[in-house]
């Protein structure tokens, strides 16, 4: 264990609890929920549903309007296809093949399918609340899955607060950022990587783009965590280096980056063996499928990094909340903020 | 420390809520309690202080200005009373010949040995960094200094306490 986490778990036994150290508060209080440290929540899931949209051959679109961000297209009530909207929501389709999983579920399923993903990789704060908002124009199905996710929550021990928006096509459009209908149309041809879509398409500059955001941007930042996470086992067994390596967890230019990138990945691989998948992301790619096949490669290992970082906190054995503790809560969260509207409004403007 | 959840907490205490109070107290307790034992070297006196600060944190609550940093507000109570408490007993120490007290902390543990091996200002650093959740720059902010010499000691701090702990 490494003398940051051993110091926390020092304290843990040192400072007095709050029973032993303070007096009875003297004010008399109105009882409210602890768990209203709303504004921080983390996940804000919108599923947007134009369920009676005629488009075409009667496909509808499920837009998860969050941080991630997904849409479901809809076809018969079951999920045809499910696109990321942002990275985020590329990382937690990475994960364990979820995007094929959630197609053929009911869209009921797939919000909680994907809800728990994003929990299990961090997205979700599991000991704070929960923020989902569903939109659509088919008032039972914005209902039925707005009550499907508050009981995946629930039962996972987790307040939410599933808000539900009755929305017109063009605020749909809006927050997929393109026509519903010809979204839903060229669904099953656009690629559902949000980080290939928004990619150039030229192998030049895809290579150009691959350096700056991937190869010193995101692969930089998490060689730089894992190093971080993996301190105290790297030093183990590589004495006196440990000023560099705390110098590099800091901060480290792309100069220097890529020439000890190589040397940091070896020694990550010792000590976590999926850190071997680095080497191949420390290479530029040739080619347009070189640069997708990299970018594919790169979110299945953050998915794996986030799962291995947040496996705790999500694994922790939590109560299910029963009905009358959500209603309790919910009315809570109406008595302070006006209408779970409002709620909405100030959990994304934090974000 | 979580910055957005201390503001709300503190937001929630001032409205007499004391779910919200409790939960605060566990949220700052170690940070507090790292930061002001060095004025004091004794958990007795460390624990009173401790104490005192949160007191004055609840009864000041509604003064607290929503969406500031809740942390240096924090910062800023802890430090005042731990300095009030020591000129206090700077007074009453021409009269009161009490033996003094020993640290009460274990040998061996990390937090002890940041009391032995670290410098005053090694000990701050560390301590904002690792259990208020300062960046380096932010240190470098509350401390009026540059923030290369926040990261060279905070660095140096580190090397220190697991060479201590490694021959420990």
């Amino acid at each position: 264990m490494n003398w940051k986490r051993k110091l926390n778990r020092e304290l843990d036994g040192i400072v007095p609890p709050y029973g032993d150290a303070l007096p009875a508060p003297a004010r008399p209080v109105r009882r409210r929920f602890g768990w209203m440290a709303a504004v921080a929540a983390v996940l804000v899931l919108a599923v947007v549903l134009p369920f009676l949209l005629p488009i075409g051959s009667a496909s509808a679109c499920v837009a998860v309007e969050i941080n991630p961000k997904v849409v479901f297209v809809v076809k018969g009530g079951k999920v045809q296809s499910c696109v990321a909207l942002n990275e985020d929501a590329d990382v937690v389709l990475s994960y364990d093949g979820l995007q094929q999983k959630l197609c053929g579920q009911s869209v009921e399923e797939a919000v909680s399918a994907f809800a728990d993903t994003a929990a299990r990789l961090g997205y979700v704060d599991m000991d704070d609340v929960a923020a989902a908002r569903i939109s659509g124009t088919d008032k039972n199905k914005v209902q039925s899955v707005s009550q499907a996710l508050s009981q995946f929550f629930a039962q996972k021990g987790v307040y939410s607060v599933a808000v539900q928006n009755f929305a017109t096509v063009s605020e749909i459009s809006d927050i997929i950022g393109q026509n519903v209908r010809t979204f839903a149309a060229q669904a099953n041809k656009i690629s559902p990587v949000y980080s290939q879509r928004s990619a150039p398409k030229d192998a030049q500059q895809a290579e150009e783009y691959y350096r700056t955001h991937y190869l010193f941007g995101e692969v930089k930042q998490t060689v730089q965590l894992l190093v971080q996470c993996f301190m105290q086992d790297i030093l183990d067994f590589a004495d006196g280096i440990a000023d560099q390596l705390m110098q590099f967890v800091e901060y480290v230019s792309d100069e220097v980056f890529e020439s000890v990138a190589h040397t940091v990945v070896s020694l990550l691989q010792r000590v976590w063996q999926p850190a071997e998948a680095f080497f191949d992301l420390l290479e530029l790619p040739n080619t347009l499928e070189q640069f997708y096949a990299k970018v594919q490669e790169f979110l299945s290992v953050q998915a794996q990094i986030r799962e291995r970082m947040f496996a705790q906190a999500y694994e922790q054995a939590r109560e299910a909340l029963s009905q009358s503790q959500v209603q309790s809560f919910l009315q809570d969260v109406i008595a302070q903020y006006g209408s779970e509207q409002a709620y909405w409004q100030s959990v994304t403007q934090q974000q | 420390m979580r910055e957005q959840k201390t503001d709300y907490l503190i937001r929630q205490v001032a409205v007499g809520n004391m779910d919200a109070a409790a939960q605060l107290y566990e949220q700052v307790k170690k940070g507090v309690y790292a930061f002001v034992y060095p004025y004091f070297n004794n958990r007795w006196d460390t624990e009173d202080c401790l104490q005192s600060a949160f007191l004055k944190i609840c009864r000041n609550a509604q003064s607290y200005k929503p969406h500031t940093d809740a942390r240096a507000w924090i910062f800023q109570i802890a430090k005042n009373t731990a300095l009030d408490m020591l000129r206090q007993k700077n007074r009453e120490k021409v009269t009161d010949t009490l033996p003094e007290r020993s640290s009460g902390l274990q040998d061996g543990t990390v937090f002890d040995a940041m009391q032995r091996v670290l410098s005053e200002e090694e000990n701050r650093i560390v301590v904002l960094h690792v259990l208020w959740g300062y960046k380096h720059r932010e240190i470098a902010a509350l401390l009026n200094c540059p923030v290369g010499t926040v990261t060279s000691k905070y660095k140096r701090a580190a090397e220190k306490l697991r060479q201590f702990l490694k021959e420990k």
